[in-house]
């Protein structure tokens, strides 16, 4: 698949996701990867913390039922293992592409202290380079520091504090390898992407809208898809403010935007785009935090009953 | 006149500097601006809507008060008139600096339609051509608009739209001229400046946290003063986000900040700071949102420190 231009079209795919009776993202779906295979990984907060669907949306397995404490990101590596961040169980666990546990980073259910820059408090995401099977954890809610970790999960390096200056975070929320030799951070509350070399030195920062989420295209395809989240509540119901994935090049230029232009429930809005991926053929797949959402929006807040049904969660754009 | 300031100059804040007559209140500076003799103006929340001071922070007069609706922002032009920005007035005023109306844009009470691009919806601030006296408001809180005006308050042109790309706004929340030619936007929620000609073409942006006010230096000083604002409630707590002011030369990069690393009442700390200005030592005041952010929510509620002088030093 070629890149993405600013003129290569999406649709998106109404109902992509096929769950059968009983299986539910009920308490948001909050990220996504794609295999070798094209077949998708929903890592949510429902009843199969784990949900494979193939290109399709065709249901194929769900794992980790009870296994997780709050699901957050979700990454895959070239042989097809599994890379779960449990942001309130504190830890990763690499697992098989059956679900077998490999390892675990961190112990589960114990952060390190508040934004001491230890491992782990409320981690966010994972990359993994290609090349050498490296780690590079986003950490997070609780912290403002990327770790880097050898294959085999041992701690080689952190980087990064708390702040707003080049190679500081303020809420390091997402991170995606750039080529081999490169990561890109969603500095979700400094409104900014910042990539830094495999070594943590920081090379630029790309000023974008409150980005939840970033990862780059598979193949020849080496666009960034960024979900940028809603802006904060003076601005609410305010159009073309976040709620939509922009789609970049890799040197940063703006190409296109996903979705907008406010936030909503229809076929072709965001609502929190929280994990992005792409597969194969460059289409791209969105999980929201939708029910996170859904109770912080103006006319829901303080509300105790949930819709009976599903809100919208998982988002597949097919590209054209 | 201080010449402009370098990586070098060292700033302290001046504790107590604002002497209030008992008992005159601000609730909350939320702007501030300085005269050619130095004098400062203070337009607040309290019942005294314009307080001004000398340099010393000795005070001088009071006037306005019943006459806005919720102050917003202040600037003064070359000849010391006064521009005045009521946000929940819709309107924007000026008056000479004893306080008397040359003219009003806006209808006072009336706002235009949500987010429809006309004057004014909740307007936040003025900026004045110091070379023809044209007006540019930013527009605001209901709006993603920046307006020009002519030296007589004749409207001229707007510009702008909702959005995060170049040219759009997320809350304008403070203006500024750069230079004679340029125009710099505080746009607040999109976390950055954006500088325009001054026919409100783009020319670039600025990446930083959460701007909320902005100014230029006086006289050589062609340096800009950005106050930023506190990150949002998910990282309350978190050291180095916002509540500093940071110097910029005219191209946008950083010279120096200062502030402490946590907001606080102490008094080289900052709560919410809302307006910049700055005289002509060099030394910088800053006008903050205090009550809103902070006193409005302690048990009992109260006023707590809301106007800030740090003196330049040395350098």
């Amino acid at each position: 698949m070629t890149t993405a231009t600013s003129q290569t079209k999406y649709e998106p795919v109404a109902g992509w996701a096929k769950l059968p009776m009983g299986v539910t993202f009920r308490g948001d779906a909050t990220s996504i990867a794609v295999d070798s295979k094209d077949n998708v990984y929903v890592f949510n907060r429902g009843t199969e913390p784990i949900a494979v669907f193939d290109i399709d949306g065709n249901f194929l397995r769900g794992m980790g039922h009870g296994e997780f404490v709050r699901p957050h990101g979700i990454e895959i590596d070239a042989d097809d293992n599994l890379y779960l961040v449990d942001d309130d169980g504190h830890m990763i666990q690499k697992r098989t592409n059956d679900g077998e546990l490999i390892f675990t980073l961190g112990t589960k259910g114990e952060p390190c202290e508040w934004q001491s820059g230890g491992m782990f408090n409320r981690p966010t995401d994972i990359a993994i380079n290609p090349a050498t099977g490296e780690l590079f954890v986003s950490d997070g809610y609780g912290n403002s520091r990327i770790h880097k970790f050898d294959p085999d999960g041992n701690h080689m390096l952190s980087w990064g504090e708390s702040g707003t200056d080049p190679g500081q975070f303020s809420l390091p929320h997402n991170i995606s390898m750039l080529g081999t030799d490169k990561v890109i951070v969603a500095d979700r509350e400094n409104f900014r992407l910042q990539i830094f070399t495999t070594d943590g030195e920081f090379v630029e920062q790309i000023h974008i809208h409150h980005p939840m989420s970033v990862t780059q295209g598979k193949g020849d395809d080496n666009a960034l898809y960024v979900g940028e989240m809603i802006p904060p509540p003076v601005q609410q119901g305010v159009r073309n403010l976040g709620a939509m994935i922009a789609v970049l090049s890799p040197e940063g230029e703006f190409l296109q935007h996903l979705g907008g232009p406010l936030p909503g429930q229809g076929v072709d809005q965001f609502t929190a785009p929280h994990g992005v991926s792409t597969d194969s053929q460059g289409s791209v797949y969105a999980a929201e935090v939708a029910w996170t959402n859904y109770f912080s929006s103006a006319e829901n807040s303080g509300s105790d009953t949930p819709p009976l049904g599903e809100v919208v969660s998982l988002r597949k754009w097919r590209r054209v | 006149m201080a010449n402009a300031a370098t990586s070098a100059t060292v700033y302290e804040p001046v504790p107590y500097w604002a002497k209030l007559p008992h008992p005159m209140f601000f609730k909350e500076a939320t702007s501030v601006a300085v005269d050619s003799n130095d004098n400062v103006y203070v337009f607040n929340r309290g019942d005294h809507p314009v307080i001004v001071f000398d340099k010393d922070g000795n005070f001088l007069e009071t006037w306005g008060a019943g006459e806005f609706v919720r102050p917003h922002g202040i600037t003064i032009d070359a000849e010391d008139n006064l521009y005045l920005a009521d946000d929940d007035a819709h309107m924007v005023e000026k008056r000479t600096k004893e306080g008397k109306l040359i003219f009003r844009l806006g209808e006072k009470g009336k706002a235009a339609a949500w987010q429809e691009g006309d004057p004014f919806n909740r307007p936040t601030n003025v900026a004045v051509n110091p070379e023809n006296g044209d007006l540019f408001i930013s527009d605001g809180y209901g709006n993603s608009r920046v307006h020009k005006y002519d030296t007589d308050g004749n409207y001229i042109k707007s510009w702008g739209e909702s959005g995060s790309m170049p040219g759009q706004f997320s809350l304008p929340h403070n203006i500024s001229m750069n230079g004679t030619d340029q125009v710099t936007v505080a746009d607040r929620e999109n976390f950055r400046l954006q500088t325009f000609t001054t026919d409100g073409e783009f020319v670039k942006q600025i990446h930083m946290h959460r701007p909320m006010a902005l100014c230029t230096g006086r006289g050589d000083d062609t340096n800009l003063y950005v106050a930023e604002a506190a990150a949002p409630p998910v990282q309350e707590g978190v050291r180095r986000l916002g509540l500093r002011v940071v110097i910029l030369d005219p191209e946008g990069n950083q010279i120096t900040n200062f502030g402490n690393e946590l907001g606080g009442e102490g008094h080289d700390q900052f709560i919410a700071p809302h307006a910049i200005s700055v005289d002509s030592e060099g030394s910088v005041y800053v006008a903050e949102v205090s009550y809103t952010a902070f006193g409005s929510n302690q048990d009992p509620v109260r006023e707590v420190t809301s106007l800030r002088k740090w003196k330049r030093v040395s350098g």
